[in-house]
């Protein structure tokens, strides 16, 4: 489903991602761990086009899509969450997923229509507040928002664009144990239910060994080891490449 | 533009240049301190601050002072300055101070009125005539270098402006100061967290910025002319060598400021009459190719330059049958004001609201709904008068024609500034839309054969229908009238629309409409050009009620008043600036017949609006309001059912 070749990223001498060769395939889900600055975050943004590759290539269903704008790498069907909230903040819940409904409605740069004309729009946004179970927040501004409710309306304005494809880069950071699990199941749900690929950024080792598929370990920008979980766990690189950086 | 270093004549082409290079490098220097101040004050701050250029003038001004009662040029050159300064410091104390958390915008409204205030307090003190600022005996005469006969003062004034952009560098450097300071422009939060005072930094740094700005005017003075002007010759460069050197960036003022002070030196011996040209076609230049600025680092300072709105105003749906009312009252208002004299200059007054209701609202279309700060808008009313008034002269007084005429081009030239800019937010959308303006403002200034120049020029009346002259009083009034009315309607729907909800995503987190698949470059040219399109109706209606156009329709304070509308009335409700622009011009219009100074009485408003009052006029209803509390609902014409406000905007 999704392959990068070479993928590499270079700020001034920094190699953030470095040679990356990936090869996603369509089912499961699929977590990328490692270190902090190990440059996981790089690479979404490479995926997702908000960084051009130095060099390297990113194909999507066998089609490039190297260095293109990130609205046109949504429209291919891939979307992404960022690791800190960025929501409409000044606009309440129903309008941020609004607004990211309609970004799919040929009618989206109408200029002489109400946007509440937009019915399949409004029918798609209630029923995705409904599945975040965001509906009691519906009037609520994003910025008046709990930090969950913040990081649930986060996932929502990337689930809202109907993507085949989504990159969450840590959906749960900042949240406790327990609200953590429910946000995973809550997850979990919805990309089976909407039959979305889930890519994942997670800290919580623990969490990702329970529900992923398959795992990608990257450390300084390079791929250390790739496989399930077990495979994983028993690979002594990532064990020592986890102990050596917490050591630091 | 400071072109006033005149040239002797020479007969040896090597003495000429050299004499050049001399006068280009004492240019320099002094851009250099100018632009310095202004640079260091937005890199730390983040404060667009256009009271920079009236700080540098009151240096002047204070110097020439200073030497009438002491005598001593180098007295007044220190004490001047600290002086200065020390008003700079007073300012960011009792208002920048407390607003940081608020968006720019509110900051480059405080220093807008502080540039009111000051501008006529020092005509009030000095008068409004070219000072004569002797140059200091020590440093008079010429000494020789080289070939050249060089005047003294000159010499010495590349040795002090080159000293003291020394000692400024160094002081960011080397001391703790600076180190604090620059780690504070990094990252605020997490130097607050280290033990520091940040503010306290603050508000050295606007003090050391305004120290630069006055210093810069002391040493001026003896060689330029000490005149209300050079406040806002200044500021025009501060804003085109920091643009091109770098927004907040040290080292591209330096860069900058010798690179301007060079051009302009040599286009105004060689090619006078393009000087002006040359300088903004350098600045749109840099500004396509490299929008942050020679040595301008964008990214970094992108979230930083950010709009964005603590205290969002919802829209407030003006109901429609308290608009027909209001609409109904001024409907009938000239049959009801009987007497000729008097009746002619009220209605005269209000039709001229209505015209900055449509300007302000042109403007709120960008500021309030996609949060661009256009400090331009000046470029759009313009042309639309502009646009009346050629064609008036030209081809034909049909108002119809005209008038779609300055929409075409008004909304042309919106759509491409908008294009230009479209990668930019925040400040550094201000710092392109106002050197657009500017760039046009000298355009009309230089064309003098198609445009007339700085006088302008007078045109004939402008007939609708052939029958109606758009001249007389009651005519106007109705036409400007039915024209608010209408694009009121035309962009309240359109702000209702998918795209208007899609404006408001880029106003929220342009990089979030981004990654949910709008081109928001796209929607910012649709609404520059909209927004473009209906300042141009404000400016060719004035133009076809006064039957005369000149250069100062496309001045950037034209701009700044817009703004200041804008906030009075309140940004992002369409109404609340339309309320605004009519106070703004109706104050402007009977404080001028009472008071000389009466833009230092906008100032104190504009600052007393901004620090109190930061959602307008319309803000008192809702405070009256929350007075009120539950009584909102038995108001019998407040729509059932909907959360639609409404306010009475008979004011």
């Amino acid at each position: 489903m999704l392959e990068t070749k070479h993928l590499t990223k270079k700020f001034g001498e920094l190699q953030a991602v470095s040679d990356v060769n990936l090869s996603i395939s369509r089912d499961g889900i699929h977590s990328i761990i490692g270190p902090n600055g190990a440059g996981k975050s790089t690479l979404f943004h490479l995926l997702t086009g908000y960084l051009k590759p130095t060099e390297g290539e990113i194909r999507y269903n066998e089609e490039d899509i190297t260095g293109l704008a990130p609205r046109k790498i949504v429209r291919k069907g891939i979307s992404r969450s960022f690791q800190i909230a960025d929501l409409f903040e000044g606009l309440t819940v129903k309008e941020n997923l609004q607004i990211a409904t309609q970004a799919l409605d040929e009618k989206r740069n109408a200029i002489w229509m109400s946007s509440d004309a937009l019915t399949t729009t409004l029918e798609k946004t209630d029923q995705l507040m409904a599945d975040l179970e965001l509906s009691e927040l519906s009037d609520v501004r994003a910025d008046a928002l709990s930090h969950g409710d913040q990081r649930k309306l986060e996932m929502g304005l990337a689930l809202a664009v109907e993507p085949d494809l989504i990159l969450l880069d840590e959906p749960t950071a900042g949240m406790g144990k327990q609200e953590s699990v429910q946000m995973m199941n809550l997850i979990q749900r919805i990309v089976n239910d909407r039959d979305i690929k889930l890519i994942l950024i997670e800290h919580d080792i623990e969490m990702v060994m329970q529900i992923s598929d398959r795992i990608t370990v990257l450390n300084r920008g390079e791929i250390l080891a790739e496989g399930d979980p077990k495979e994983i766990q028993a690979n002594e690189r990532v064990q020592e490449a986890y102990i050596g950086t917490e050591g630091e | 533009m400071i072109h006033h270093i005149s040239l002797a004549a020479f007969d040896v082409s090597t003495t000429q240049l050299v004499f050049l290079l001399l006068n280009g490098l004492a240019l320099s220097m002094l851009y250099i301190l100018i632009a310095s101040g202004f640079a260091v004050i937005f890199g730390i701050t983040d404060v667009l601050n256009f009271a920079h250029g009236i700080f540098y003038m009151l240096g002047a001004y204070l110097a020439f002072t200073v030497v009438d009662a002491t005598g001593s040029f180098f007295v007044a050159l220190i004490l001047g300055p600290l002086v200065v300064a020390g008003l700079g410091i007073a300012v960011e104390r009792l208002t920048l101070h407390h607003i940081y958390d608020r968006s720019p915008l509110y900051h480059v409204l405080i220093t807008f009125g502080v540039l009111l205030i000051v501008t006529d307090v020092v005509e009030l003190i000095w008068g409004t005539g070219t000072k004569f600022f002797p140059t200091p005996e020590l440093l008079g005469g010429a000494i020789a270098i080289g070939p050249v006969i060089y005047p003294r003062y000159r010499i010495f004034t590349i040795g002090a402006g080159a000293l003291i952009a020394f000692l400024t560098w160094a002081l960011f450097r080397y001391s703790d100061f600076g180190l604090i300071v620059r780690a504070g422009a990094q990252d605020k939060q997490t130097v607050r967290l280290m033990g520091v005072n940040i503010g306290r930094y603050y508000t050295l740094i606007f003090g050391l910025g305004t120290f630069l700005a006055a210093i810069a005017g002391a040493l001026a003075a003896p060689f330029l002319s000490v005149n209300p002007e050079m406040g806002n010759e200044a500021l025009i460069i501060a804003f085109v060598v920091v643009a091109i050197g770098g927004l907040g960036s040290f080292g591209g003022s330096i860069v900058a400021g010798v690179i301007v002070g060079f051009v302009q030196t040599f286009t105004n011996t060689f090619a006078s009459e393009l000087s002006g040209f040359v300088l903004y076609g350098l600045l749109f230049g840099v500004l396509v190719l490299k929008p942050e600025g020679i040595l301008g680092t964008y990214e970094i300072r992108e979230q930083a330059a950010k709009l964005s709105y603590d205290e969002t105003i919802k829209p407030v749906n003006l109901t429609d049958r308290r608009v027909m009312a209001v609409v109904g009252l001024l409907l009938i208002i000239p049959f009801v004001s009987r007497l000729p004299s008097v009746s002619q200059y009220g209605v005269g007054l209000i039709a001229l609201m209505f015209v900055w209701g449509i300007f302000a609202l042109s403007l709120d279309t960008v500021i309030g709904y996609t949060g661009l700060i256009s400090f331009g808008h000046a470029a759009f009313y313009g042309i639309g008068s502009y646009a009346v008034a050629l064609l008036t002269v030209n081809f034909t007084n049909s108002f119809v024609i005209a008038l779609a005429v300055a929409i075409l081009f008004a909304a042309a030239v919106a759509w491409l500034v908008g294009a230009i800019s479209a990668r930019l937010s925040g400040l550094y959308f201000a710092v392109v839309t106002f050197a657009v303006g500017q760039m046009l403002y000298q355009l009309a200034l230089s064309w003098s054969s198609f445009t007339g120049g700085s006088n302008g020029f007078a045109i004939d009346h402008v007939m609708l229908f052939g029958i109606i002259d758009l001249s007389e009083t009651f005519a106007f009034y109705y036409i400007s009238l039915l024209l608010l009315v209408s694009l009121y309607y035309v962009t309240k729907r359109i702000m209702d629309s998918p795209f208007g909800l899609q404006l408001q995503a880029i106003r929220e987190s342009e990089r979030r409409a981004k990654f949910v698949g709008y081109d928001t470059n796209k929607a910012k040219r649709r609404i520059f050009a909209i927004s473009g399109a209906i300042g141009g109706v404000a400016g060719a209606l004035v133009t076809t009620r006064q039957t005369f156009t000149s250069p100062d329709s496309l001045y950037w304070i034209v701009s700044g008043d817009a703004l200041f509308a804008v906030i009075l009335g309140g940004v992002g409700t369409l109404f609340g600036p339309i309320i605004g622009g009519a106070v703004l011009i109706g104050l402007d219009q009977l404080l001028t017949i009472y008071f000389d100074q009466w833009r230092m009485i906008l100032g104190f408003v504009l600052i007393v609006i901004v620090l109190f009052a930061p959602r307008g006029l319309v803000s008192f209803y809702y405070i009256l309001e929350d007075a009120l509390g539950n009584d909102r609902d038995a108001d019998p014409t407040a729509s059932a059912g909907s959360d639609a406000d409404s306010i009475n905007g008979d004011k």
